[in-house]
């Protein structure tokens, strides 16, 4: 409980900082310690997938995207703390010209924080058993999940099978929003030859053989720890949300060194392909004689089309996932 | 009793300082930073209030014992993943207005 307050703490300046910092830079590297620091206090509360999701796609991938975004808006890193106001990186709180916006806004937000406190005066104790949640929909999914499902990650089978429809609307919705970057930003940014002459070089950081050798030695190490996350899901923390995350990040790191040009030729079909995974397993229930993403269709035994069932639409995710992040990530570099 | 729900007081903060990021900065960018602290409050919030004192994740450890809330786990797991997906698009936007104006910032921005 006492560390639990002393991480929130941390999080309460973290976004002080940014509200008043002036430096971008600072401000992205400050986003990150928030990421992490929510990341523990995920984990403090008994949500070791949140946390690692949280990890993967919050702390490694925004970071490295805003600072491809940064990059590629010619912003000077190196100079950005001395230089004065005729570069892009000193972006000054007006507080002294614009003051009547920043008093009023301040009220504003004042004003909500008391509503927001005097709601919450009513509130149940940190940590009682006792509320509604606990007591109705969870227990359901706690007490029938072996029986169910079989298998022991409850997050899992909730995300897989009691919640698959809902799952299917959020990959399709990562596909939506990789397409879209793709079509804002044109399409000459996924130019592979650009990717690839832009890509580093005139930071000369393959001249660093100690990151270069590093680098090469982690990859393959990522990618398996990724696919273990993957596979396993259903057994420990993980999944197809996470895992994507996690190779995905190998990858970006890789492209500091070599473009892998076939990857960034295929990931917007892969990433089509992914949902085309999860739909066709929908597909396949309702013709075998069940209901859309109804597994126990697919075969006689229950826990193991269950099992079938869920390792299918996690590679669809996992897949869905990967190919977003990737896109995403060259799109801005 | 204070002290035991300071998450709660700390996700309401939170909140409130995202919004005020939202409001205050001028630049795009750091508004895009905002939306992302104000909806991370939200994630904690909910995070929160599944929490049982004495309680373990929820991974069937084959025994009676008493578990976590599950249920707002996966649904603040994907919203992480879309939050990303989202926050993308934003950042996509911005850098559509660099190359048009060469700046993110809203009082430079003649529209």
């Amino acid at each position: 409980m006492l560390l639990l307050s002393v991480f929130s703490t941390i999080l309460i300046i973290l976004a002080f900082y940014v509200l008043f910092t002036k430096d971008l830079v600072n401000i992205v590297l400050a986003v990150a310690v928030f990421s992490i620091t929510i990341c523990i206090c995920y984990l403090l509360m008994d949500a070791p997938d949140v946390a690692m999701t949280e990890a993967a796609l919050g702390a490694c991938i925004t970071t490295i995207v805003m600072f491809n975004l940064l990059r590629s808006m010619n912003i000077d890193f190196v100079s950005c703390e001395t230089k004065s106001k005729d570069t892009n990186c000193l972006l000054p709180v007006d507080f002294s010209i614009n003051k009547f916006k920043y008093i009023a806004s301040a009220l504003l937000s004042l004003a909500i924080l008391i509503i927001l406190i005097y709601c919450g005066i009513d509130m149940h104790e940190y940590g009682n058993a006792e509320t509604a949640l606990h007591n109705h929909l969870s227990q359901y999914y706690i007490s029938k999940t072996s029986s169910d499902i079989g298998i022991p990650s409850y997050v899992a089978a909730i995300l897989g099978s009691y919640r698959g429809f809902d799952t299917m609307g959020e990959t399709l919705v990562v596909f939506i929003a990789a397409a879209s970057v793709i079509l804002i930003l044109n399409s000459e940014d996924l130019d592979i030859n650009e990717v690839s002459k832009y890509n580093l070089y005139d930071y000369e950081l393959k001249n660093y053989d100690i990151i270069h050798y590093l680098v090469k030695r982690m990859f393959p190490l990522i990618v398996v720890y990724g696919l273990y996350i993957q596979l396993c899901g259903k057994v420990s923390p993980g999944g197809g949300f996470q895992a994507g995350a996690i190779v995905a990040s190998a990858v970006a790191a890789i492209s500091y060194f070599s473009t892998p040009e076939k990857l960034l030729r295929y990931a917007f079909a892969t990433s089509a392909l992914g949902v085309l995974i999860y739909i066709c397993t929908g597909v396949l229930t309702t013709m075998l004689g069940g209901e859309f993403l109804n597994y126990y269709a697919l075969t006689s035994s229950a826990h193991l089309a269950q099992t079938i069932g869920i390792l299918a639409i996690e590679i669809g995710v996992g897949l869905t996932v990967f190919s977003a992040m990737v896109l995403i990530y060259f799109s801005f570099s | 009793m204070l002290f035991g729900n300071f998450i709660f007081a700390a996700a309401a903060i939170l909140l409130v300082i995202g919004l005020m990021i939202i409001l205050v900065r001028d630049s795009y960018f750091i508004k895009m930073i905002g939306l992302a602290i104000f909806q991370n409050s939200m994630l904690l919030f909910y995070i929160a209030i599944a929490k049982i004192s004495n309680g373990v994740p929820p991974i069937d450890q084959l025994k009676p014992m008493v578990y976590s809330s599950p249920l707002p786990h996966v649904l603040m797991l994907t919203a992480i993943v879309v939050g990303f997906a989202t926050l993308a698009v934003g950042f996509a936007l911005i850098k559509r207005i660099y190359r048009k104006y060469t700046t993110i910032n809203a009082s430079e921005l003649e529209l």
